[in-house]
């Protein structure tokens, strides 16, 4: 055998390898880890008492669609908390917004059509929802402050 | 309808599963070594062959035919002009999908379907030619001489410019913004083809410098007077790439990869609560990436003078052929959904450029077709393909090169950095798409 093709041995080896690899952390989805539990976004409630959660609930509750996404929002001196944060959520999920302001303000979600508007007044907890139906990665932002609160990442 | 912070679209694709990210980088990197070590190593597209298209080139070179495509494309232009300088503030003025979707990402798919139609309908061009057809000049001739070593350097500045306005520019979608940006490009593209001659335009438009950058890896390609039916590969090893080429290039997938990076989270959040001003950081930013581009394509070519007869500063110029695959990757992978439903807006917002319920070309009643998006694998797929595509092509198109200009024995060595530095791209590609 040739050094050439003892080469390409083991190239193809090394290849077969790195994709068997790239395979195998394919399967452990990253994502699912990663994303749920942010400080500011928690599963609430059930939206349907009557239905009894499903199994997978216990690991990745908000990627469920059965369970409401609840994100609490904080606008105080010019700035937001989250403040761009990716947050995973199911397409037909609830998503709930919590806002509390020092400002009057207005929070869009640009969900696809004409999008979501919650006005905000100043020193007044504002709640609102939107549930997002088609898949795709999707802006919430406060209006009057110009900036991205969160990035809903909906499949 | 609420108008997005950022750009024109409201619905963005979903970031490349970490998997692809990972799948892809692993191919980039190895088919890189495949090739660089099984490849040919002799070059294989010094002529560039193809079939000589007579019939076509009679046709395409018609001066009738000229007119009417020149014609054409002007009224387009005047069209959308109209709705700039009259038509409402809203974002469903035709002229922001017009000039963000249409223009910047359509002369993409022209320019690899139509070759050098850019070029040759430019309306800036028609608008030149008309204005020394009734002084009686010639367009060539200009008041001075241009230095042949200006190349595109101009057009890449305007590139930077153009990115600045897309990415960083605040108020990008209103139209005293647009209008400003509109008026410097045409005043100072018509006004410098006054002064150097038409030459001005290739020179420093930076949509024909882009267009006809993209067309060398188009299907046809003009040798001598006849237009043939070319091998890409081939066409594009063909090149010879003006002074400024590479800035260009670095400037496109810069400016494609800073608007990645800047829908990171990491991004979003250090400039939301930072003290300094939101466009510093987009500056500074859209400039640090086309930089950091540019740098380390021309150190990796220029390691090619340790081993070629030629010096180390000619190599990125001969090389950069090499990276139009990758910025065709990229530019596919960030804006293909962008262009399909964005740009069937567009269409159906054209009819109505003033905004009074016209539907001048039958397309006002029409619904935007968004059912791409409901396919999510689908689009992560063809990202992850045109991103490796385009890495494996570019690596294929710097092999080619190398071996053309290095002696037998150097050319795998000589090659290696640059090598790197193209999975470097394709890595950061991916990565970004994944988008953190």
């Amino acid at each position: 055998m040739s050094a050439r093709a003892a080469n390409g041995a083991l190239i193809c080896a090394v290849v077969s390898l790195a994709l068997l690899l790239s395979g195998c952390t394919s399967s452990a989805d990253p994502e699912a880890a990663a994303s749920p539990q942010t400080p500011v976004s928690s599963p609430s409630e059930p939206s349907a008492p009557t239905t009894s959660p499903p199994s997978a609930a216990a690991s990745s509750p908000s990627l469920t669609a059965d369970y409401a996404l609840t994100i609490n929002i904080d606008i105080s001196n010019g700035k937001t908390v989250p403040s761009g944060e990716k947050i995973n959520v199911r397409v037909g999920q609830e998503v709930i917004l919590n806002v509390s302001s020092d400002t009057d303000d207005e929070i869009h979600a640009h969900i696809g059509g004409d999008g979501y508007e919650l006005p905000v007044r100043a020193g007044e907890p504002a709640k609102g929802s939107f549930t997002l139906s088609e898949p795709g990665s999707f802006e919430v932002e406060s209006h009057d402050l110009g900036k991205i609160i969160v990035i809903l990442n909906a499949r | 309808m609420l108008i997005p912070l950022h750009g024109i679209a409201s619905r963005h694709d979903l970031p490349l599963p970490f998997s692809y990210v990972v799948v892809g980088a692993v191919l980039a990197l190895t088919i890189s070594f495949v090739i660089l070590i099984f490849a040919w190593r002799e070059p294989r597209f010094e002529r560039v062959g193809g079939h000589a298209m007579p019939g076509l080139t009679a046709v395409v070179d018609h001066p009738i035919v000229r007119l009417i495509a020149r014609v054409l494309v002007l009224a387009t232009y005047a069209w959308a002009g109209l709705a700039m300088m009259a038509g409402q503030d809203l974002l469903t003025n035709p002229i922001f999908g017009f000039v963000y979707v249409w223009m910047w990402v359509g002369l993409v798919p022209i320019s690899l379907l139509l070759g050098q139609f850019w070029r040759a309908t430019n309306p800036l061009r028609t608008i030149h030619r008309g204005l020394c057809a009734l002084a009686r000049v010639d367009p060539e001739q200009g008041l001075l001489t241009l230095p042949s070593r200006v190349g595109v350097w101009p057009a890449a500045a305007g590139l930077f410019g153009f990115a600045w306005l897309e990415l960083v520019q605040p108020d990008r979608t209103t139209l005293a913004v647009l209008r400003v940006w509109a008026l410097v490009w045409l005043v100072i593209l018509v006004l410098g083809a006054i002064v150097f001659g038409q030459r001005w335009i290739g020179a420093a438009d930076p949509f024909e410098a882009y267009a006809s950058t993209l067309a060398q890896m188009s299907i046809w390609r003009r040798v001598g007077d006849q237009l043939r039916l070319v091998n890409p590969l081939a066409g594009l090893n063909a090149w010879h790439a003006p002074p400024g080429a590479t800035a260009v290039v670095a400037a496109l997938l810069g400016s494609t990869a800073f608007d990645s990076f800047t829908n990171t989270s990491w991004w979003i959040k250090g400039v939301q609560n930072s003290d300094l001003p939101t466009v510093a950081w987009g500056t500074a930013g859209l400039l640090a990436m086309i930089i950091i581009v540019f740098v380390s394509f021309s150190l990796g070519a220029a390691w090619m003078g340790r081993y070629g007869d030629r010096p180390a500063t000619a190599y990125p110029r001969l090389m950069v052929g090499s990276l139009l695959p990758i910025v065709l990757g990229y530019v596919v992978a960030h804006y293909a959904t962008l262009f399909i439903v964005e740009g069937q807006r567009t269409a159906i917002n054209f009819s109505d450029p003033l905004g009074r319920g016209w539907n001048v070309f039958g397309s006002a009643e029409m619904g935007v077709n968004s059912a791409v998006f409901n396919h999510p694998t689908a689009i992560a797929l063809v990202q992850l393909v045109a991103i490796v595509g385009g890495h494996v092509f570019g690596i294929v198109c710097a092999h080619e090169k190398a071996v053309a200009l290095l002696p037998l024995d150097r050319a795998v060595r000589g090659q290696l950095p640059l090598l790197l530095v193209m999975v470097g791209y394709t890595c950061a590609g991916l990565v970004l798409l994944f988008s953190p």
